[in-house]
C-alpha cells in the first residue's frame, strides 16, 4: 500500500487543526457575554488540541519503546497514580483548597507513579522489566484509589467521579501556556533522537550495535512520554484512546519511521480531541457528556476497523 | 391482641358455629399484621430528614438508630449510628435489631435484600417534592402508630402552602447550585427547585434535566439566571473557572444561603427554610 | 578494517565459555566461525562487536583498543547482524532497512540521496521486489524476514560485517545466492560469519575458525582445517564418524 507523504499529512492536520478552532466558535454568539462565551470556547478547543496531540506523541513513543502496538500513554500506571492523587485530594483537602490543589494532586500522583515504577524496574533496564513493572504499580495504586474512594462522602465521591471522566472546560490561559510549552518542549527533544527512537523499535540488541546508549535512551524517552501523559491528566483528567489508536492511523497512512511521523502524530491527536470535543458538545444539554465518553467510543470503533483491516490483509 | 373471639365459657364449642367466622378473621388480621409495620417497635431511620419527622410526630422513643447526618434534633444524637446516609453498614444494622429501615435512597440495593431476608422491612420514602412529604408523613404515621399527628402535620404543610402563595413575586431567576467541585446544580425533580417557587422567584430553566445533575459550561454560561443560589461559601465560587465569568458572579448576585439543609432535608423544618430562603432574597 | 580478538576470555557465572582467544579478521575472503551450540560463537560475535565486554584481553579495531571508539564510530564501520526477533510494530521493509544505516543517518534531516540508495543496493543484493519494498515486515515468512534483516546490516555499508548465522532460515539455492554475493563483498570489507553450514564453509570461506572448549582449535584454508578428526572434536558425539562425499550444490555463475 502506497504511504501518502508524511509532508502531506502534516499540512492536512494542521489545516485540520484551524478549522476545528474556528469551528468550535459555533454560532448563537449574540448578546451580552459572548465575548465570554467565544474565549471559553475558543480556549476549550486550545486544550482539546495541546491534549489530544501530547496523548497521541506520548502514545507513540511507548509504542516504540516497548515494540508493542497496544501500549498507551498510560500503560505505566500513570492514570491510576494521577486518579489517586486526585482523590486524595478531594477526601483530604479542605474545600477551598481544591481548585489548585486537585491538578497538584493528579500531577504529584502521577510522577510519583512514574518514579515507583523506574525505581522497581531498576532503570529501565529492559523493556520487558519496565513494562510489568508499570502494570504491577498500576494495579496496586488503583486499589489505593478504591480505599480512597470509600472514605469519600457523597460529594467528595462526586468529585472524584468527574474529575476521573476528564474534562476539558478548565482552560486558563496560563494552563494553555504550560501545556504548550511542554509538549513543544518534549516534541523537539524527541524528533531530535528520532533516530534512537527507530532503534529501539526494531530490539535492544540491534539499537545496542547501532550506536544507541540503549538504557540511557529508554529511560529518556520513557519519562519524557510520562511527562507529557501526566501533564495531560492533571489538566484534563483521564481520556483514553486518543494516545492508542491515533499513532496506529498516523503509521497506517505515512509509515513507521518516527523521524517523519512524530509531528503529523501530534497534530493528528490534536485534531482528533478537538472533533471528540465539539461531538460531545454537541450531545450534551444542560448536562455535560464527558469528552472521554465520545473519545473512547471514537477510538474504539477505529480500532476494531484497524484489527478488521489487518486480519482482512493476513 | 386483635382478633380471635375468646372462646365460650364452660364447655369447649371454641371452633363451633358463629364463633369460627372471628376466629377466622383474627387470624386473617394475625397474619396481615405481620405483613404491614403497624406499629412497630424499633425503627432505624437512615433518612436525616425522616429522623427529624419521627422526633416531630413524637414518636423518637421508637428510634433505634440513625445515620451518621442524623443531627437534628439534639436527642437524635444519642441514638447508636448504623451507618451513613444511604450507605449503612448491614452488621450494626442488624445488631440493633430493628424492625423498620427507613430511607430515602439507598446506594447499595443489595443492601435491602439482605436485610429483608433477616425479616427485617426496608421503607422507601423518596421526598423529592411537596406531594412526596406528604406521603412520606402517611407512611411514617402509619409506620409509628400516630396518624393523628401525621394528619396534623400535613395539614400545617397545606396552610403554609396557601400562605406561601399570597406573597408578593419576586423578581428573581434563579440557578441553584449546591456544590462547586464539580459544579452541581438543582434541576427538575428536587425539591429545592419547588421549595424556590414556593418563595415567589422563578427558576432558570435546566432544559429537562433531572435531579442534581452536574452542568455543562456551555449550559451555565448560557442559562440566563440572574441569580446564583449556593449554599457553600461564594468566595469559592467566584474562584471556579468558568463560574467567575457568568454574569451573575460578576455582578455580585450570588446569595449565600447558610442553612441549606433546610431546604435540602425535606423534613419538617423546610418551612423555616422556606421563611428563611425568602428573607435572604428579599435583601 | 581490521578487527582482531587478543586473549578474550569470557564466563557465564561460573561456565568459562571463551578461554584466551586470539585471532585476527582481515579484508579479502570469507571468514567462517564453526562451533557447536553453545560453544560461545555468538558470545564472541558480540565481544567482537562490543555488545559484551570480555573478562579478560580486548578488541582492537585497526590496532587501537575497541573501548576507544565512540558507540557511534564503533557503529558506523561494524554492520552486525544478530538473531532478530519479528518487530512488534509495522515496518515496511524499507523503513526497516533504513533503520539498519541509523549510525549514518543525519539527525535532524530526512535521509540523503546516498543513503536511499545504499538502502535500495541493498534490497537489490537481497532480491526484494519493489511491491515487496513497502510491505510491513511483520506479513513476511521467517525466511524473507532475515533477508531484510541481512540488507539492513549492508546498507550500512560498513567495512566490517559481522553476520550470525545469516542464511539458517534460507533454501540452499538462495544461500548459495546471498553467500555469493557475500564473497563479492568479502574482497574489500572484513567479513565474518557463523554457520552451521559445513558445504557453505567449505565452498565459500577462505578462512576457517573452529571453536570447542572456549578455544580456537583450527584456524586456517578449509580443506586443511576442515578434517574429519577437527569436525569430531567440534562436535564430539560418541560412536558417530564423519563422512566426506556426495552432496548437491548450486553453483552459481562464478563456478559454472
Amino acid at each position: 500500500m502506497r504511504k501518502i507523504s508524511c509532508r502531506l499529512l502534516t499540512a492536512a492536520a494542521l489545516l485540520a487543526a484551524a478549522i476545528l478552532l474556528l469551528a468550535s466558535a459555533r454560532g448563537g454568539l449574540e448578546g451580552p457575554g459572548a465575548d465570554v462565551l467565544l474565549r471559553f470556547r475558543l480556549f476549550r478547543s486550545l486544550l482539546g488540541f495541546l491534549v489530544g496531540g501530547s496523548l497521541a506523541l506520548s502514545g507513540a513513543i511507548f509504542q516504540a519503546v516497548f515494540r508493542n502496538p497496544l501500549a498507551d500513554p498510560y500503560i505505566l500506571g500513570i492514570s491510576s497514580g494521577a486518579a489517586a492523587g486526585a482523590a486524595a485530594v478531594f477526601v483530604f483537602v479542605p474545600a477551598g483548597l481544591l481548585f489548585l490543589c486537585v491538578p497538584a494532586g493528579a500531577l504529584a500522583g502521577a510522577l510519583a507513579t512514574l518514579g515507583a515504577v523506574l525505581v522497581i524496574s531498576g532503570g529501565g533496564r529492559s523493556a520487558d522489566r519496565l513494562l510489568l513493572s508499570g502494570v504491577v504499580t498500576g494495579i496496586v495504586v488503583s486499589s489505593l484509589l478504591i480505599y480512597l474512594i470509600s472514605l469519600s462522602d457523597s460529594s467528595q465521591l462526586a468529585g472524584v467521579t468527574w474529575w476521573i471522566l476528564g474534562d476539558l472546560q478548565g482552560a486558563t490561559p496560563a494552563l494553555l501556556a504550560a501545556l504548550a510549552g511542554l509538549a513543544a518542549g518534549i516534541l523537539a527533544a524527541v524528533q531530535f533522537f528520532s533516530n534512537e527512537l527507530n532503534a529501539l523499535a526494531v530490539g535492544d540488541e540491534a539499537a545496542m550495535t547501532r550506536g544507541v546508549a540503549v538504557r540511557k535512551a529508554r529511560l529518556f524517552f520513557v519519562i519524557a512520554a510520562s511527562l507529557l501523559a501526566s501533564s495531560c491528566v492533571a489538566a484534563a483528567g483521564i481520556i483514553g484512546f486518543a494516545g492508542l489508536v491515533v499513532p496506529h492511523i498516523v503509521r497506517l497512512l505515512a509509515g513507521s519511521d518516527h523521524r517523519r511521523i512524530l509531528p503529523a502524530v501530534f497534530l493528528s491527536g490534536g485534531c482528533f480531541l478537538q472533533l471528540c470535543d465539539l461531538t460531545a458538545v454537541a450531545l450534551s444539554g444542560a448536562k455535560e457528556t464527558p469528552v472521554g465518553v465520545v473519545c473512547s467510543c471514537a477510538g474504539g470503533i477505529l480500532f476494531l476497523v484497524l484489527l478488521a483491516k489487518r486480519r482482512r490483509q493476513a | 391482641m386483635p382478633g380471635g373471639a375468646p372462646p365460650e365459657k364452660g364447655n369447649g364449642a371454641m371452633f363451633s358455629g358463629r364463633y369460627r367466622i372471628f376466629f377466622i378473621l383474627g387470624g386473617l388480621l394475625g397474619a396481615l399484621s405481620s405483613c404491614l409495620p403497624l406499629e412497630a417497635a424499633r425503627i432505624v431511620s437512615l433518612s436525616p430528614a425522616v429522623t427529624e419527622l419521627i422526633f416531630h410526630l413524637g414518636r423518637g422513643q421508637d428510634l433505634v438508630g440513625r445515620s451518621s447526618a442524623c443531627d437534628y434534633p439534639p436527642a437524635a444524637r444519642s441514638l447508636p449510628v448504623a451507618g451513613d446516609f444511604a450507605r449503612p453498614s448491614t452488621e450494626k444494622l442488624l445488631a440493633l435489631r430493628p424492625d423498620v429501615v427507613i430511607t430515602n435512597e439507598l446506594i447499595v440495593p443489595a443492601a435491602a435484600n439482605a436485610l429483608r431476608q433477616y425479616g427485617i422491612k426496608v421503607l422507601f420514602l423518596p421526598c423529592r417534592s411537596i406531594a412526596e412529604y406528604r406521603a412520606t408523613c402517611r407512611a411514617v404515621g402509619k409506620v409509628t402508630g400516630a396518624e393523628d399527628e401525621a394528619k396534623t402535620e400535613i395539614e400545617r404543610i397545606d396552610g403554609f402552602v396557601r400562605a406561601c402563595a399570597k406573597w408578593p413575586r419576586l423578581d428573581r431567576n434563579i440557578l441553584c447550585l449546591i456544590w462547586f467541585q464539580p459544579v452541581l446544580a438543582a434541576g427538575e425533580n428536587t425539591l429545592i427547585r419547588e421549595l424556590i417557587r414556593l418563595v415567589g422567584a422563578d427558576c432558570c430553566g435546566v432544559q429537562g434535566a433531572t435531579g442534581y445533575f452536574k452542568p455543562s459550561a456551555e449550559f451555565l454560561l448560557r442559562c440566563g439566571a440572574d441569580t446564583l443560589l449556593v449554599f457553600e461559601d461564594p468566595a469559592l465560587f467566584r474562584k471556579h473557572p468558568v463560574l467567575r465569568h457568568l454574569d451573575a458572579v460578576k455582578k455580585g448576585r450570588v446569595v449565600y444561603f447558610p442553612h441549606g439543609k433546610l431546604l435540602e432535608r425535606p423534613g419538617p423544618r423546610f418551612t423555616e427554610g422556606v421563611l428563611k430562603l425568602r428573607e435572604a432574597l428579599e435583601k | 578494517m581490521n578487527l582482531a580478538a587478543e586473549n578474550i576470555s569470557f564466563a557465564y557465572g561460573e561456565k568459562t565459555v571463551i578461554d584466551r582467544v586470539s585471532f585476527s579478521l582481515e579484508p579479502g575472503g570469507l571468514t567462517f566461525l564453526l562451533g557447536a551450540n553453545g560453544a560461545g560463537k555468538s558470545t564472541l560475535l558480540k565481544i567482537l562487536c562490543r555488545l559484551l565486554a570480555p573478562a579478560e584481553g580486548q578488541v582492537l579495531l585497526d590496532g587501537k583498543d575497541i573501548t576507544a571508539f565512540s558507540a557511534n564510530a564503533r557503529a558506523r564501520r561494524i554492520g552486525v547482524m544478530l538473531q532478530q526477533p519479528l518487530p512488534g510494530l509495522d515496518f515496511s521493509a524499507e523503513e526497516f532497512v533504513l533503520f539498519g544505516r541509523t549510525a549514518k543517518l543525519p539527525r535532524l534531516a530526512p535521509p540523503g540521496k546516498e543513503d536511499l540508495r545504499a538502502v535500495e543496493r541493498a534490497l537489490d543484493a537481497v532480491k526484494l521486489s519493489s511491491a515487496e519494498r513497502l510491505r510491513p515486515v511483520t506479513r513476511f515468512s521467517g525466511g524473507e524476514f532475515q533477508r531484510i534483516v541481512l540488507a539492513s546490516v549492508l546498507a550500512l555499508e560498513s567495512e566490517i560485517l559481522l553476520l550470525d548465522e545469516p542464511v539458517s532460515s534460507q533454501d540452499p539455492a538462495r544461500s548459495a545466492w546471498i553467500f555469493e554475493m557475500l564473497t563479492a563483498l568479502a574482497a574489500e570489507k572484513t567479513v565474518f560469519v557463523i554457520s552451521h553450514d559445513l558445504d557453505l564453509a567449505l565452498r565459500y570461506a577462505s578462512r576457517v575458525l573452529l571453536l570447542a572448549g572456549g578455544k580456537i582449535i583450527a584456524d586456517g584454508p578449509p580443506d586443511r582445517v576442515m578434517t574429519p578428526e577437527n569436525l569430531l572434536k567440534l562436535y564430539p558425539l560418541p560412536g558417530f564418524t564423519v563422512s566426506e562425499g556426495r552432496s548437491f550444490r548450486f553453483l552459481g555463475p562464478r563456478h559454472a
